[in-house]
C-alpha cells in the first residue's frame, strides 16, 4: 500500500538563531508558510507567528513540531561536563584515554576511568570499582561540574555497572546530574560516549529551548502540544528532547528530505539538499528518510544515535529521478545550478519553500533498538527478532504513537564477523502515527 | 601513479593513508569507526619515530621475526578498545617464550586494524616492519596464511586481551586456531596475537611481498581522489581491482545455511541489482567475508580472491556489517596473491574451505 502523508492540519516550526518559519500543512499539502525575524530572546513574535498559521488552518491543528538543530550547535559552546568511563583496565596511552574527537575533548572538562565493564553479550569482564567511581564523581563536583556522563564497556549488553555507579554516585553526590550511556543506546564505546557527553552538555540548553517552545505552543495553538523533530526524521516529545537532546542534532537535514518529498507529492524519492556550497544526497522511503545508527558525524565524532543517511555529492549524476531542494533561501542559486546539471531527471523544489519547516509536519514517532544477540538456530533467531520487534513497538507506543499504528520499518539482522556462530547484531526501526490512520 | 612503488617507512603523516588503505582490504568490517586507532598510531609514531618498512631480503637472514595481529571481532573491539600496551606486551611475551629477541615484525594480515598493530608493536619496541603479510586480505582463520602454506609453525603463540589476560599456546596450526577462537568468547571478543615466529630468510618465500606498501598506496589513492571514476581507475592501477557490477542492495540477511563448522559467524547473503537495461543480479555469499559473487546464476569470482563493496555515494568502502538495503555500491574484485591460486592455497582458503559447493575458476580452468 502506498504511504500516505499525515491527514489533518499540522504546523512545522523551524527555529533558527535569528528567525523562525512556520509551515502549515493540511492533509499532506503545504498550504501556508510564514517567516519572522526576531532577536532570539522574545517569545511574543513566535507566538504571533504560530497563532497566525493556526488561524489559516481549516480545522483544529493536530500538532506542532519544532526543529531546533541549529540552536543545539555548535556543541562546543555547550556546558562542559565530566566524563567517567568504565572499562576493564585504564588505558595506558594518552591517545586512548581521551576521546579522539577534538570537539568532544573540549566538552569534557574532567575525565576519569574506573575498572569494570561487560562484553557485547553482557558477560562481566571486571568487577566495577564503585569506590573509585564515587571518588571521581566527588572530584568532578568539587571542580564545579554539574553533570557526569557515564559510559561503560558493554552497557548495551548489560547496564548493571552503569546503574550501580549511578546509585553509588547519587548517594555520594546527590546534586550531580547523571547521564548513562545505556539510556542513550547504540553500540561502540566511543560512539556511545560521544552521544552521552553531548546529552549531558546540551541538557541545560535543551531544557531552556524546549520550555520556550512548549510555552509558545500552548499560547499559540488551542490544545497545542509541542513535538520536536529528531535526527532520524522522526519526532520526540518535549520530555524526551529535554532528557536526550542528542536526538535533535542534525534533525534539519532529516526533515528537509521529508519536506522536499512532501512538496513533490511523493513519499519515496531521492533527494539532494543544497546547503552553502555543499550538496548531500539522501533517500526518502515510504515517508521516512533512510536512516541508520552509527553514521552521524559531528565535528569528527561518530555518534551512536540514529540519523538520516546523507552522502556528500560533488556533481550531478544522471540516474534515477531526483528532487533538488535548498535548505535555506540563500542556497536557492546553488540548488538551481545542481538541478540544471541533472537535466530532465530532476525537479527543483520552489526555493521559496522552507523544506525543513514543511518536513517537520511529516514526522511521526519512531523507535530504535540496536542490540547484539545470540541465537543458535534460525528458529531461535526468528523468535529473538520478533521479540525485539515487539519491544521496539512498545517503545514506540511510549514515544507517543497511537496504538495500532505501529509498523516495523526495518529489521536488519547481521551476523557478527569473526565471533562464534550464532552472534548477530539486530537493528529494529519502527514508526507509528500520531493520528488514527495506519 | 606507480602501482608498485615501495614505501620506505611509516610515519605519522602516513597514518591516514594506512587507515584508508587497510580498510579497502577488510571487506567485512570496512566503515567501522577506527578514529581511536588513528590517533593512537599517530601518537605512538610521533613519540617513537617512523617505522622502517623493509623487504625480507634486506634483513639479515637469521633475523628472528614474528607476526602480530588481532583475532576476533571488530564490533567487539569497537565496544572494548585496547588499553594501549597490548602490542608491546604480546610481543615481549613471545620473546620471553622464545628466549630471544625479535628483530622485525610482520603483519599477520595487512588489512583493517591488523595493518596498524604491527606498526604499533614495531614502534614501541624500536623494530622495523617487514613489508609483507600472510593473507593479502582478511581470511577468517589465523592458520589461513601463506606462512602456514609454506610450512612455518604458527606457534609458539602469545595472546593478550583488553582485560590483560596473557596466554601462550604451543599447538599445531589448526589446533591453535580452535583454541584462540574458544578463548575469544571469554576475553571480550578479541585478542591480540604474536605468532608465526620465524627467521627472515623464510619470509622471502613464505610471505606475500609488498603488502604494507600496497596498503599505503591504496590509502593515498582513497584519501586523495574525490570522484568515483578516479577511485575506480586508481584501484585498478594500485590493486588490480575490477568492477564486477554496480547497483543497489535489494536483499540482505542471514542465508539460513550452515557454514563450514570451523568458520566463525553465520553465512549471510547480499544481493545487488544493477540499474541498467538488463538489470543483472549480483548475489554475494558471505561468511565473515564476502566469499562468492554469482552474476545471473554464473559464478564470477570466489574466495580467496577479494570481494569488496565501494559505496558510490560516500566513495568509501562499505563493510559487510554496515551495508544496508538500498545502498548504491560497486562490487569490486581483486585477485588474490598468486600463492592462493596454487592447489594448496585453494585447499586452505578456496571455496571448499568455507563449505561452499563450487570450485574456484582457477580450479575449473586447471
Amino acid at each position: 500500500m502506498d504511504y500516505r502523508w499525515p491527514v489533518g492540519s499540522r504546523i512545522g516550526m523551524r527555529l533558527r538563531h535569528d528567525s523562525a518559519t512556520a509551515a502549515l500543512v493540511v492533509d499532506g499539502s503545504p498550504t501556508d508558510q510564514s517567516h519572522v525575524q526576531f532577536d532570539g530572546a522574545g517569545e511574543r513574535a513566535l507566538t504571533t507567528l504560530l497563532r497566525q498559521s493556526c488561524a489559516r488552518a481549516p480545522g483544529e491543528v493536530e500538532s506542532v513540531a519544532w526543529e531546533l538543530s541549529e540552536l543545539l550547535v555548535p556543541p562546543e559552546h555547550a556546558e562542559r561536563v565530566a566524563a567517567l568511563r568504565i572499562v576493564p583496565r585504564p588505558p595506558v596511552s594518552d591517545a586512548l584515554r581521551e576521546h579522539p574527537s577534538p570537539m568532544l575533548r573540549t566538552l569534557v572538562g574532567q575525565r576519569a576511568t574506573v575498572r569494570g565493564g561487560h562484553d557485547l553479550f553482557g558477560m562481566e569482564l571486571a568487577p566495577v570499582d564503585l569506590d573509585a567511581a564515587a571518588r571521581a564523581a566527588r572530584a568532578a563536583a568539587d571542580a564545579g561540574f554539574a553533570a557526569l556522563a557515564v559510559t561503560a564497556a558493554g552497557s548495551a549488553g548489560s547496564p548493571d555497572h552503569e546503574r550501580a555507579v549511578a546509585e553509588r554516585v547519587l548517594d555520594a553526590v546527590p546534586w550531580l546530574r547523571l547521564c548513562l550511556s545505556h539510556e542513550v543506546g547504540g553500540l561502540g564505546l566511543l560512539q556511545r560516549e560521544a552521544a552521552t557527553v553531548l546529552t549531558a552538555a546540551l541538557q541545560p540548553r535543551a531544557t531552556d529551548l524546549v520550555g520556550r517552545c512548549e510555552r509558545i505552543t500552548a499560547a499559540g495553538v488551542r490544545r497545542g502540544v509541542a513535538w520536536f523533530a529528531s535526527g532520524d526524521g522522526g519526532r520526540v516529545s518535549a520530555e524526551r528532547l529535554r532528557s536526550f537532546p542528542v536526538t535533535g542534532l542534525e534533525a534539519g537535514n532529516a526533515v528537509g528530505l521529508l519536506g522536499a518529498a512532501m512538496v513533490s507529492s511523493t513519499a519515496t524519492a531521492s533527494v539532494v539538499l543544497a546547503a552553502g556550497d555543499r550538496f548531500a544526497a539522501g533517500q526518502v522511503r515510504d515517508g521516512l528518510p533512510h536512516a541508520a545508527s552509527d553514521v552521524m558525524e559531528l565535528g569528527g565524532m561518530r555518534l551512536a544515535t540514529p540519523q538520516a543517511v546523507l552522502s556528500p555529492v560533488s556533481a550531478p549524476a544522471v540516474g534515477e529521478p531526483t528532487i533538488v531542494a535548498a535548505v535555506n533561501e540563500t542556497d536557492a542559486a546553488a540548488a538551481r545550478r545542481f538541478r540544471a546539471g541533472l537535466g530532465s531527471a530532476a525537479t527543483l523544489v520552489d526555493p521559496g519553500t522552507d523544506v525543513v519547516a514543511v518536513g517537520c509536519t511529516a514526522t511521526e514517532p519512531t523507535a530504535w533498538l540496536d542490540l547484539v544477540v545470540s541465537a543458535d538456530t534460525p528458529a531461535e533467531l526468528r523468535r529473538v527478532r520478533t521479540m525485539m520487534e515487539d519491544r521496539t513497538c512498545t517503545l514506540l507506543a511510549s514515544g507517543g504513537a497511537r496504538p495500532g499504528t505501529e509498523r516495523v520499518v526495518s529489521s536488519a539482522v547481521v551476523p557478527l564477523s569473526f565471533l562464534r556462530s550464532g552472534s548477530y547484531r539486530v537493528v529494529i526501526r519502527a514508526s507509528g502515527r500520531l493520528g488514527g490512520q495506519a | 601513479m606507480n602501482g608498485d612503488a615501495r614505501v620506505p617507512e611509516i610515519g605519522p603523516d602516513d597514518v591516514d593513508a594506512l587507515v584508508a588503505g587497510s580498510e579497502f582490504f577488510g571487506a567485512s568490517i570496512a566503515g567501522s569507526s577506527v578514529e581511536n586507532f588513528r590517533t593512537w598510531t599517530r601518537e605512538v609514531l610521533e613519540r617513537r619515530g617512523p617505522v622502517p618498512l623493509v623487504e625480507p631480503g634486506e634483513l639479515d637472514a637469521d633475523t628472528p621475526c614474528a607476526a602480530v595481529g588481532i583475532a576476533g571481532s571488530m564490533t567487539a573491539i569497537v565496544e572494548l578498545p585496547p588499553a594501549g600496551d597490548e602490542p608491546a606486551t604480546v610481543l615481549t611475551a613471545l620473546q620471553n617464550q622464545l628466549g630471544r629477541a625479535v628483530g622485525a615484525v610482520m603483519p599477520m594480515n595487512a588489512a583493517t586494524i591488523n595493518a596498524l598493530f604491527p606498526v604499533l608493536a614495531a614502534a614501541e619496541l624500536g623494530l622495523p616492519v617487514v613489508d609483507c603479510d600472510g593473507m593479502g586480505r582478511i581470511l577468517p582463520l589465523i592458520n589461513q596464511t601463506s606462512y602456514a602454506l609454506a610450512g612455518l609453525p604458527l606457534t609458539p603463540l602469545t595472546a593478550t586481551s583488553a582485560v590483560r589476560d596473557l596466554v601462550s599456546i604451543d599447538a599445531s596450526a589448526p589446533r591453535a586456531e580452535l583454541l584462540i577462537r574458544a578463548m575469544l568468547n571469554t576475553a571480550g571478543g578479541w585478542m591480540l596475537c604474536a605468532l608465526y615466529p620465524t627467521e627472515a630468510r623464510n619470509l622471502v618465500t613464505a610471505a606475500i611481498p609488498g603488502s604494507m606498501s600496497r596498503v599505503v598506496r591504496v590509502g593515498r589513492l582513497l584519501t586523495g581522489a574525490t570522484d568515483h571514476d578516479g577511485i575506480v581507475l586508481g584501484l585498478r592501477e594500485t590493486a588490480n581491482a575490477t568492477v564486477l557490477g554496480s547497483g543497489r542492495v535489494v536483499e540482505l540477511g542471514p542465508s539460513g545455511k550452515r557454514g563450514a563448522p570451523t568458520q566463525p559467524a553465520n553465512p549471510t547473503t547480499v544481493v545487488v541489482r544493477e540499474e541498467r537495461a538488463d538489470s543483472r543480479l549480483i548475489r554475494l555469499e558471505a561468511q565473515n567475508e564476502l566469499l562468492l559473487a554469482v552474476i545471473d546464476g554464473v559464478l564470477a569470482t570466489a574466495v580467496p580472491d577479494l570481494l569488496c563493496l565501494l559505496d558510490r555515494n560516500s566513495l568509501r568502502m562499505k563493510g559487510l556489517e554496515r551495508v544496508g538495503l538500498g545502498d548504491e555500491v560497486d562490487v569490486l574484485a581483486v585477485p588474490a596473491a598468486p600463492v592462493w591460486h596454487s592447489p594448496a592455497g585453494l585447499e586452505l582458503a578456496g571455496p571448499a574451505a568455507f563449505g561452499l559447493p563450487v570450485r574456484h575458476p582457477k580450479e575449473r580452468d586447471g
